[in-house]
C-alpha cells in the first residue's frame, strides 16, 4: 500500500508555515527525519512527507507550541518511553482513564501496583477499545493479554489490528511498516498506530 | 558530579599515551595519545593529541591538532588550529578557528568558524556563523546562516533555515582578484529554502523563500518567492517565480 504524499510546497501551503519553521522543528526532533522523502521530479529534487502523518503533527505542535517550549515538545513526539511510574489511583486521578473503565481493568488485573508508561499504554488501548464499545470485556481482557505480551513499544510504534471472523474476536501487533493481507472472511473492527496512542498518553501525563 | 572527588586527572607533559576512562581533567602539553572512550570535565590539549575512542567531555579547547577516531560530545567544544573526527560532533557550543573536519555531522546550537569545516554528515545549529570555507556533504539546517565565502569553492549539499545570508568575504582583495578572473562562484549548492535570503556568488539549481534578495554574482536556475524578490543586474536567474 503506496501511502500518499504531499510536497513541501503544498504543505507550506496548506498550513501556513514558513522554510523557518518546518526546518526548525526538524532540527528539534518534532517533524521526523524519516518523514523527509526525496524525491526526483521534472523540476529537480523535490522532498515530500507522508501526508496524512505530517498534516496532524504540524497541526498538533502549531496548537500546543504556544505553551510549551519545544525541547518539552520533541520529547511527547519521540517514541521512546519517559521513566514514569504512577500508581492506580494516579492514573484516575490524571484523567487517563475514567473510574469506570479503570475499575473494569482492575478486575482483570487486580495485583497491578505501579504502572510504567507501557502498562499505562496498555491501560489506554483496553479502555479505548472497551470504552467505546468496540469490543466486549471478555474481548477486552484478550486485547489486554496480546498488548502485555507485546512488551514495550518498538521504535516507531506499532499496529494494532482487531478484527472477528465468525463472530470469534482476533488482535494482532504489527510492526511498522509493512503490509497486511487479511482473510476475506475477517472483519476489520479498527486498525490503529500505538504510536499515536502514546502521544496521546504523553500530552495527558504533561 | 558525585564523584568529584575520585576522579583523576591526566596530565602528559612531553609525550606519552595512556588510556581511556573517567577523569576529571585531561591535559596534554606535547604529544599524546589516548586509547579508549574518555570522559572528563574538561580537555585541554596544546600540541597534538590522538584519541582512539569516543571523547565526551563538558569543556575541551584543542590548541596544535587533535584526531579523534570515534564520536565527539563536548558542552563548549573550541579549536585553534586543526582536528580531525571520524564520528559525528555534537556540541552545545562550537567555535573553530583553523581546520575542522569530521567524517560525520555536527550539532550545536551556536557555530562560530574562522578557517574550513569539511563534514561527511549534516549540520544542525540554532545558529551558524563561518569565515572561510566549507565542505558539508549532508544538509545545513540552522535558524540563521551567515557564510562570509573566500576561495576556493565551498559546496553544501543543501541549506534550510530561518534567515540565511551568504556573501563574499574580503572586501577589497576579494572583489579585486574576483575582477581580475572574471565572475568567480563561491559558493555551489542544490538547494536553498528559508525566510530571508541573501546570496552573492552562489551556484544554485533552486532558491525558495517569503523573501529572496539575489546579489551579484549568482547563477540560479529557479527561485520561487512569496513577498519579495529582488536581483543584482549581475546574476542570472532562469525562471523567478510568485507563490
Amino acid at each position: 500500500m503506496e501511502e500518499e504524499l504531499v510536497s513541501k510546497k503544498e504543505l507550506l501551503e496548506m498550513t501556513g508555515i514558513s522554510y523557518g519553521q518546518l526546518y526548525r522543528w526538524k532540527r528539534k526532533g518534532l517533524i521526523p527525519e524519516q518523514w523527509f522523502i526525496r524525491k526526483s521530479t521534472f523540476t529537480g529534487q523535490e522532498t515530500f512527507f507522508p501526508r496524512r502523518q505530517v498534516l496532524a503533527r504540524v497541526e498538533k505542535i502549531k496548537s500546543m507550541k504556544e505553551d510549551i517550549n519545544l525541547d518539552d515538545l520533541a520529547d511527547v513526539f519521540s517514541p521512546s518511553v519517559s521513566g514514569i511510574l504512577l500508581s492506580g489511583d494516579e492514573i484516575v486521578k490524571r484523567n487517563i482513564v475514567t473510574e469506570e473503565l479503570y475499575a473494569m481493568y482492575r478486575r482483570l488485573r487486580p495485583q497491578k501496583e505501579s504502572f510504567a508508561f507501557g502498562d499505562l499504554l496498555c491501560v489506554t488501548v483496553f479502555s479505548r477499545a472497551v470504552g467505546s464499545g468496540m469490543l466486549s470485556l471478555d474481548e477486552g481482557a484478550e486485547l489486554l493479554r496480546l498488548l502485555e505480551a507485546g512488551g514495550a513499544l518498538p521504535e516507531g510504534g506499532c499496529e494494532l489490528i482487531l478484527a472477528r471472523k465468525l463472530g470469534v474476536f482476533v488482535c494482532f501487533l504489527v510492526s511498522n511498516p509493512c503490509t497486511v493481507v487479511l482473510d476475506a472472511g475477517l472483519k476489520l473492527i479498527s486498525r490503529s498506530n500505538l504510536a499515536n496512542d502514546a502521544e496521546e498518553l504523553k500530552l495527558k501525563l504533561f | 558530579m558525585m564523584e568529584d572527588s575520585k576522579k583523576g586527572d591526566i596530565r602528559i607533559s612531553g609525550s606519552g599515551s595512556v588510556s581511556g576512562g573517567e577523569y576529571n581533567e585531561v591535559r596534554i602539553n606535547g604529544s599524546g595519545s589516548i586509547s579508549g572512550d574518555t570522559v572528563c570535565d574538561f580537555l585541554n590539549i596544546n600540541g597534538s593529541a590522538n584519541v582512539k575512542g569516543d571523547m565526551k567531555a563538558g569543556s575541551a579547547t584543542i590548541n596544535g591538532s587533535a584526531r579523534i577516531i570515534g564520536a565527539c560530545e563536548a558542552g563548549r567544544l573550541s579549536v585553534s588550529g586543526s582536528a580531525d573526527i571520524s564520528g559525528d560532533v555534537q556540541a552545545k557550543r562550537f567555535k573553530s578557528s583553523g581546520s575542522f573536519r569530521a567524517e560525520g555531522g555536527l550539532q550545536s546550537e551556536e557555530i562560530d568558524v574562522h578557517g574550513s569545516i569539511d563534514l561527511g554528515g549534516d549540520c544542525n545549529a540554532e545558529s551558524i556563523r563561518l569565515r572561510g570555507t566549507c565542505r558539508i556533504a549532508g544538509m545545513l539546517n540552522a535558524g540563521s546562516v551567515t557564510l562570509l565565502l573566500y576561495h576556493p569553492i565551498s559546496t553544501v549539499r543543501e541549506i534550510g533555515g530561518g534567515t540565511i545570508s551568504v556573501k563574499a568575504g574580503g572586501e577589497f582583495l576579494g572583489s579585486l582578484i574576483r575582477s581580475v578572473l572574471g565572475r568567480q562562484t563561491l559558493l555551489e549548492t542544490d538547494t536553498i529554502e528559508g525566510d530571508d535570503i541573501y546570496l552573492e556568488y552562489t551556484k544554485a539549481t533552486v532558491v525558495r523563500g517569503e523573501k529572496v534578495r539575489i546579489g551579484p554574482g549568482c547563477r540560479i536556475d529557479a527561485v520561487e518567492y512569496k513577498q519579495s524578490y529582488e536581483k543584482s543586474e549581475d546574476s542570472t536567474v532562469g525562471s523567478e517565480k510568485k507563490l
